[in-house]
Formats: C-alpha cells, structure tokens, sequence
C-alpha cells in the first residue's frame, strides 16, 4: 500500500505489510522462519 | 534537545498488523531516543461487522469474506507466529470478532482524559491475547477501568455515542490524506511511514522529523 501522494515524504519500505479492506497482507514464512513479502493476501 | 516529535497513528483494533507495527514502532521510538508525542486515529477496517457475531475468527472470514476456512485457519497461524515474534501472544481461538466503533469512540474520550496511549494498549491487549468481547460497552468501560478512566462515565459516553462524530473526523481525514491501509503514520506532521515496518525505519522517520521539523 502506498503512501498518500505528495502530501508527507515516505519513508521505508511502501510493501511492509498492512490491513485493509477487512484483510491483511501476510508474508510468508520461509523454511527458516524469515518474513517474506509477497502480495499474498490475509485476512484481518 | 531535540523537539518533541509528533506521531498521528491511524489504525484500528481488530487490526493484527496495527498491534505488530506498535511494538515495532514502540522499538524504533525507543532506538531515536528522543521526545515523541502519540496521537491515534480512527480507521475501521470491517465496519460492515455485525456486533452480534458469535462464530469463530476463522468462520467470520469464511462467511463474510469468502476465504475457504483451512485457508483462514492457515494465515491466522501464520499470523500467530509473526506476532510471536514481537512477543505478542495472539489467541485467534479465544478472540471474539467486533465491529470496533465503540472501542475507537472510548479511545477518543480516553484521548480527553489524557489516557488514550494506555487504552489503545488495553484494547489491543483485551482483543488479540484475551478474547474479550468489544461489542459490549460493559467489557470496554471495564477495560478502560484498568487504564484508570471512569468507568460509568465510559458507559454513558458509549451509550450516547458521543464520540462517533470525532471517529467520522478521523476517517473523513484518513479519506482527505489518501489513507486506504493501517497501520500508517504521520511522523512530525511530514513524513510518511506506511505498515508495520521495521523498527530503524520508524527510528529514522523520527530522526528526520526532529532534524527537520514541518
């Protein structure tokens, strides 16, 4: 999820994971233990 | 000495992630070091949410959000573990789904009575790690009880909704900035940090904000 555009500077990363829309966006684990990002969805 | 830096943080309480990125920002407050002032927003993420519901977390996502159950069990899981990892001990068996704009209207007369910070702690508490039930003012003026607020005047405030009209300002606001996900934060009224990112990221953003005020 982006931030609002050109309104505030971002910073970080813009793919960290957040809830919307009555889901979230989960990483998942990989084989040792590490978040990955991904667009997979999640619920809330 | 650096200015005191302030936070407006909008998310909400059924919200995994919202929890996960307060610890994590709670971490990066603690690596800047400095002065920062917390103010938090309303966002509700279902608030098409039934108050009445009784199924299981699992089954709200089946039914409501047409996620095939085993899969919903799986990413609650999953979900578990990551919070594990903040040392958040999440109970999605236990939990209670709600529609949470009652705890959003306490959380601003929490914020009148200068408490809001510890509320929104107790809530998310109450909710991930203890399955109480937010649909019911009694259980929410209890916890706010435990944050030393009234609890009767809690109960009246719910009961009048005499906070709703400052939940509709924060997410006409959320609307107004372009804010579509939580948690977000808007650090030192200028930059941007968007989900439960890590913590040397919130640290920075404060770092920036106190070096370069608005």
């Amino acid at each position: 999820m982006t931030a609002p555009a050109g309104r505030f500077e971002q910073v970080g990363d813009t793919g960290a994971p957040v809830c919307h829309d009555g889901y979230c966006e989960l990483p998942p684990q990989t084989e040792t233990g590490d978040e990955v990002t991904t667009d997979e969805a999640a619920p809330a | 000495m650096s200015p005191t830096v302030k936070v407006d943080i909008w998310s909400d309480i059924a919200c995994p992630w919202c929890f996960v990125g307060k610890r994590r920002f709670e971490q990066g407050a603690a690596e800047f070091g400095g002065e920062v002032e917390v103010e938090y927003h309303s966002f509700e993420l279902s608030p098409d949410t039934p108050v009445s519901y009784a199924g299981s977390e699992a089954q709200f996502l089946a039914e409501h959000k047409r996620i095939p159950q085993p899969q919903a069990e799986h990413m609650l899981a999953q979900m578990t573990e990551i919070a594990a990892g903040e040392g958040l001990a999440y109970d999605f068996a236990a939990l209670r789904h709600a529609n949470t704009v009652l705890a959003h209207q306490a959380l601003h007369l929490a914020k009148a009575r200068g408490r809001q910070v510890e509320l929104k702690e107790r809530l998310l508490r109450a909710y991930f790690e203890e399955g109480r039930d937010l649909n019911r003012i009694e259980q929410i003026a209890a916890l706010a009880a435990d944050v030393g607020l009234d609890a009767a005047e809690v109960t009246a405030a719910l009961t009048e909704d005499r906070y709703l009209e400052d939940v509709r300002a924060d997410q006409r606001q959320a609307v107004e900035y372009g804010i579509g996900a939580v948690p977000f934060f808007v650090v030192g009224g200028r930059f941007a940090v968007s989900g439960a990112q890590e913590p040397a990221v919130f640290a920075e953003a404060l770092r920036r904000a106190a070096q370069e005020p608005a």
